[in-house]
């Protein structure tokens, strides 16, 4: 136990590269360069054919990033001008990883691309069984109950993480998998009972990551056998309490993580046992947790709540509304957190107090092309409202321009996708 | 000294017009953002260009059928069933019309800086692998069995391959786009979409393959013909 503890205190709790979700495979969400207090408008934009979901990377002055339009795309950081583009089969709702040179995504086609990083040219793809999104019955309470939905706010795929020349991701299959980084050769992967749409942790030897079974694993990087699981909440009625969607956080010896139960978890990372859980009265904590110093911030969905814990005891130390529901993740960077609304807002906030510094608004929120925004920016929650409650409820909340993306702080530019097809550099 | 001038007129002409244009269509129910690239970088200097329509799934669909008449340009986006536009520069704006099927909008683009032209991927200039060199077979189910059999070979320093599927009858295929690198292969028939991806498994001979037909995905392991061993 003592050699355990200390390869969990040797996981650096900040990030020394913005290479890959959440900023290295044990996920910190703390950038190295600091955010500005202030911003003055927009750097530059890069219009993609479709909505981005996943979250843009740095490596080498460039900025890479996939798009539902199916491609990946490098551009220069400074000028917003394209390097390459690569194709894949479908959308790339995911992030992807560089690592060694190599770029790594996941696309809706249910396979894993590996690219040259500085060329865009193909270098392997591992299929697996296949993508789907979560469903179930009457999911949500959506008409007519005895339907089968595919869950429309499962909107991620799951973003690779890099380790150990491993490349660790979940599927819609429901598996884990983890494929040698090189060859693109299978190494295991791990069956769980329903959809992995979370980006896997990986520190200490341990693979952790959620399922859409209900259950959090615990995995040995190297065989993928289960080391714990934990089970969160189950819902049998219309399955909206249930699942892991947001991606854990490692820091020391403690794995943050949050839960469509409307809680956020901290377990011991070598043992399972649950340490605290700040619930949310019922809504989602879909975005995934950063943890920096003694503080763990993380975001709720429909309650609006941007909260802060103390790391050890879940304890608040502040928990403020923002500007619309997130499913975007914070980036600490210095002493400001940035994080997306799901109505199209990016929002820069004091770490320490909460205090809002800036926002910033995209095209297509400005736009509201779907007129389900207010005037001033949030939902009409009324007309979305309005009954019978269907698949097109939802579908029509993805026209107002939304942030889900996690930015990407880079020399004092932040640097996100929007829902509106265009990816920002602002500062 | 007629010469001189004549290209340096060209030469600032396609300054003017070269770049990336950024604006809304106004359709009767909505504005849709449209972005266009346009350079004289294809063949001999050629007018080339291709066209981002957020939101509609379009990134780099290519101008074809252009016509360049002083400031006036006509395309159209064939692989977007044909959508037509044309219009004039003037500015630094493009202003002109967009129609599809019928339909007419028009359109206010504005210069924004240089053009950033989507290339068609093409086939790289590189050699198979020894270990790949050779004839492939397997037999794989789309809607009934079919037989897949793949000859591999370098040509002057360069990949080469054919493909043939046998069920009812018998198709040759020479795909136009052939990536790979020793860990895998992608045979790309572009007029029927046919495609072919697969990873060479050293340790059993063998080619795990994934053939996708009109979208349709199965998978199929390919082994050594005796004739090729």
């Amino acid at each position: 136990m003592i050699f355990q503890a200390l390869a969990f205190a040797l996981t650096p709790a900040k990030m020394t590269e913005d290479s890959m979700f959440r900023g290295g495979p044990s996920h910190p969400g703390v950038s190295g360069s600091p955010a500005p207090r202030k911003i003055t408008g927009v750097k530059w934009t890069f219009p993609t054919g479709d909505s981005i979901f996943g979250s843009p990377v740095s490596w080498h002055g460039a900025i890479y990033f996939g798009s539902s339009d199916g491609n990946l795309y490098s551009v220069d950081a400074q000028t917003g001008v394209q390097r390459w583009k690569a194709p894949t089969g479908a959308a790339v709702n995911s992030t992807p990883a560089v690592w060694n040179g190599k770029l790594y995504a996941t696309s809706y086609d249910g396979r894993l691309y590996c690219l040259d990083a500085d060329t865009g040219a193909l270098q392997w793809k591992y299929f697996t069984n296949g993508e789907r999104r979560f469903e179930a019955k009457g999911l949500h309470g959506m008409q007519p109950l005895r339907q089968t939905f595919a869950d429309p706010m499962d909107m991620f795929l799951s973003s690779p993480s890099v380790s150990n020349g491993a490349v660790y991701f979940g599927s819609g299959d429901g598996n884990v998998y983890a494929v040698d980084a090189e060859t693109g050769d299978l190494r295991w992967k791990f069956k769980t009972g329903d959809v992995v749409h979370a980006s896997p942790a990986v520190a200490g030897g341990r693979v952790f990551v959620g399922s859409w079974d209900s259950f959090f694993y615990a995995l040995d990087a190297s065989t993928g056998k289960v080391v714990w699981k934990y089970q969160g909440g189950t819902d049998d009625f219309i399955h909206n309490q249930v699942g892991f969607q947001s991606s854990p956080s490692v820091t020391g010896n403690t794995v943050y993580v949050g839960c469509r139960d409307s809680n956020l978890y901290a377990f011991d990372a070598a043992t399972g046992k649950p340490l605290w859980k700040s619930n949310n009265s019922g809504s989602w904590v879909n975005a995934s947790p950063a943890c920096a110093g003694e503080t763990l911030y993380y975001a709720t969905c429909d309650s609006k709540r941007f909260r802060a814990v103390i790391a050890k005891t879940g304890k608040d130390v502040f928990n403020v509304e923002s500007k619309g529901l997130m499913m975007s993740s914070p980036v600490v960077a210095g002493d400001v957190i940035v994080y997306g609304t799901f109505n199209g807002f990016v929002e820069g906030r004091d770490a320490k107090s909460g205090e809002p510094l800036w926002n910033f608004r995209t095209k297509g929120s400005e736009a509201n092309r779907g007129w389900v925004l207010k005037a001033d920016g949030t939902f009409n929650s009324g007309l979305l409202g309005s009954k019978p409650f269907t698949p097109a409820t939802f579908e029509r909340q993805f026209t107002a321009g939304g942030v889900v993306s996690t930015p990407l702080v880079v020399e004092g530019t932040v640097f996100f996708g929007s829902l509106d097809g265009y990816l920002y550099a602002i500062g | 000294m007629l010469f001189p001038y004549l290209s340096l007129a060209i030469a600032m002409h396609q300054e003017v017009i070269d770049g990336r244009y950024e604006g809304l269509v106004h359709f009767s129910a909505y504005e849709q953002p449209l972005v266009l690239d346009i350079d004289h970088g294809g063949g001999g200097g050629a007018m080339r260009g291709s066209a981002v329509l957020p939101g509609l799934g379009v990134h780099g669909a290519h101008m074809e059928k252009i016509e360049v008449d002083g400031s006036k340009l006509a395309f159209t986006l064939q692989e977007l069933g044909g959508i037509s536009c044309s219009g004039r520069f003037e500015n630094g704006h493009f202003l002109g019309t967009f129609i599809q099927s019928g339909n007419t909008a028009n359109f206010d683009l504005k210069r924004i800086g240089p053009a950033q032209v989507d290339a068609p991927i093409k086939t790289p200039a590189a050699a198979f692998s020894p270990n790949l060199i050779g004839t492939w077979s397997g037999d794989f189910v789309f809607l009934y069995k079919r037989n897949l059999t793949v000859h591999i070979s370098n040509v002057n320093g360069h990949g080469a391959a054919t493909f043939v599927v046998k069920g009812k009858r018998t198709s040759t295929f020479n795909p136009d786009l052939i990536l790979q690198t020793p860990h895998f292969v992608q045979l790309t028939d572009s007029p029927t979409g046919i495609t072919i991806e697969a990873h060479p498994n050293s340790k059993s001979n063998t080619i795990s393959a994934r053939v996708t037909i009109s979208g349709i995905e199965s998978d199929v392991v390919l082994t050594r013909t005796k004739e090729s061993k």
